[in-house]
């Protein structure tokens, strides 16, 4: 069988963690995640190398001409399972940041407009370059830029005390 | 602390950052920051939110996949009485009572799930000659005894990579006797489509998946030495839990055992 799907199980943390820029919330950077998944399997997957930025651009699309609205009208009633639920496990790795608390990023980040959260978890996460992220996002690359250094800025300001 | 921090900067400390400043700009810049402390400061503490970004994914990683987004992207996933993933951090590994049981905090949890029932599956796959079926006895926990897998486990030494014939790339990585008395294996195994480390049981001859983890790190396509050194944090829980207070076998200890064909040589 087709094993184009096993690239696309290999790659489901990388969608879910964009998912979760754009959404803000677990839940729904799982619905957006099933959603996109539905989507590429419905139109057929791109070769390859294409893999990967496909399903990005694919999720971003979703998620604005879709499903964004729909979860702003749903904002309201939802309950403390956004990026800064306080129910994520912490690891030693973590723990060594020193200083900075797991709680307190999350928080400047739920806070910090969707369009810098997206971007900076496409570079500063993903590693992708401003022209990828530019690629991936739709927007021209000195967009990308401002867009990071805002968000580094005000994580730098709000984390240091 | 001193009053409002200068901003004007992080533009260009993001970008280089990024290292996506001209060699140009980022030789400029480098001459500041060496003669500037407080310009290197503000690059540092950019560098540390970037690190604490990247915690805050990393430990969303840590949840399960949803089983419905599963279901679309394998065959077995809808069918499979084997891999079954209950309130998200117990993974049910295929069959046999128990002692099957382990508690994998971290979510490449589902991913285990998954690979276990499904890449692991493919890359398992790829080991065996022939017509030999992995997909039934893999789900079934237990390697086919004619495998190369098999083999592998059998009489490899830990530390020493192989390619197996399918391509594969194989490393043990350290042996030890479970709390039931078994000999377990953990190992990597490396393929275009992704990289697992796994944990195998010898009981009665055969030996029989304990635990797979996915290793998100590697990328698909790129080779062995791009997986994670060092043990999955899936795989150290199923680990920890099965060891005991044991300790792994130093590599002359595993040798004799090995060639004493799993036996425990007599004191």
């Amino acid at each position: 069988m087709s094993d184009r799907r096993q690239e696309v199980i290999a790659i489901l943390p990388n969608i879910r963690r964009f998912a979760l820029s754009l959404t803000g919330s677990m839940a729904d950077a799982d619905d957006l995640l099933q959603a996109t998944v539905e989507r590429m399997l419905d139109r057929g997957l791109p070769d390859d190398a294409a893999m990967l930025p496909y399903s990005l651009k694919t999720c971003r699309n979703l998620w604005i001409d879709e499903i964004r609205a729909q979860k702003v009208r749903q904002a309201a009633a939802s309950s403390g399972d956004a990026l800064l639920s306080g129910s994520t496990t912490m690891c030693g790795e973590q723990q060594a940041l020193g200083e900075i608390s797991l709680g307190e990023v999350q928080a400047v980040l739920a806070e910090m407009p969707e369009e810098q959260r997206a971007v900076l978890e496409l570079v500063a996460v993903e590693g992708f370059s401003y022209r990828e992220a530019a690629e991936v996002l739709d927007i021209p690359i000195g967009t990308v830029m401002s867009r990071l250094a805002r968000g580094r800025t005000t994580l730098v300001e709000r984390l240091r005390n | 602390m001193s009053g409002k921090a200068d901003t004007s900067d992080d533009a260009i400390l993001s970008a280089y950052l990024d290292e996506e400043l001209s060699p140009d700009d980022t030789r400029r810049l480098k001459d500041r920051l060496a003669g500037d402390p407080e310009l290197a400061r503000r690059l540092e503490q950019m560098r540390n939110a970037d690190l604490a970004v990247r915690n805050v994914f990393d430990a969303a990683d840590e949840r399960p996949f949803p089983q419905s987004v599963l279901e679309l992207l394998t065959d077995k996933g809808a069918n499979s009485p084997q891999v079954r993933s209950e309130e998200g951090n117990v993974v049910r590994f295929p069959a046999r009572g128990l002692r099957r049981y382990f508690q994998a905090p971290i979510a490449i949890a589902a991913s285990v799930a998954l690979a276990a029932g499904f890449l692991a599956g493919d890359i398992v796959r790829r080991t065996l000659d022939g017509d030999v079926g992995v997909g039934p006895s893999l789900y079934a926990g237990t390697i086919p005894p004619t495998s190369e897998l098999h083999d592998f486990l059998e009489s490899g030494v830990s530390g020493a990579p192989q390619v197996l014939a399918s391509g594969v790339s194989a490393k043990l990585l350290l042996t030890f006797e479970n709390r039931d008395s078994d000999w377990c294996r953990q190992l990597q195994l490396a393929a275009e489509t992704g990289s697992v480390q796994a944990l195998a049981c010898r009981r009665n001859g055969s030996w029989e998946m304990e635990a797979v983890a996915f290793d998100a790190n590697a990328s698909p396509g790129s080779d062995y030495r791009a997986a994670s050194s060092g043990s999955l944090p899936a795989l150290e829980a199923a680990i920890d839990e099965q060891i005991g207070s044991g300790e792994p076998l130093a590599p002359e200890e595993e040798s004799r055992l090995i060639s004493n064909g799993w036996r425990k040589p007599d004191k």
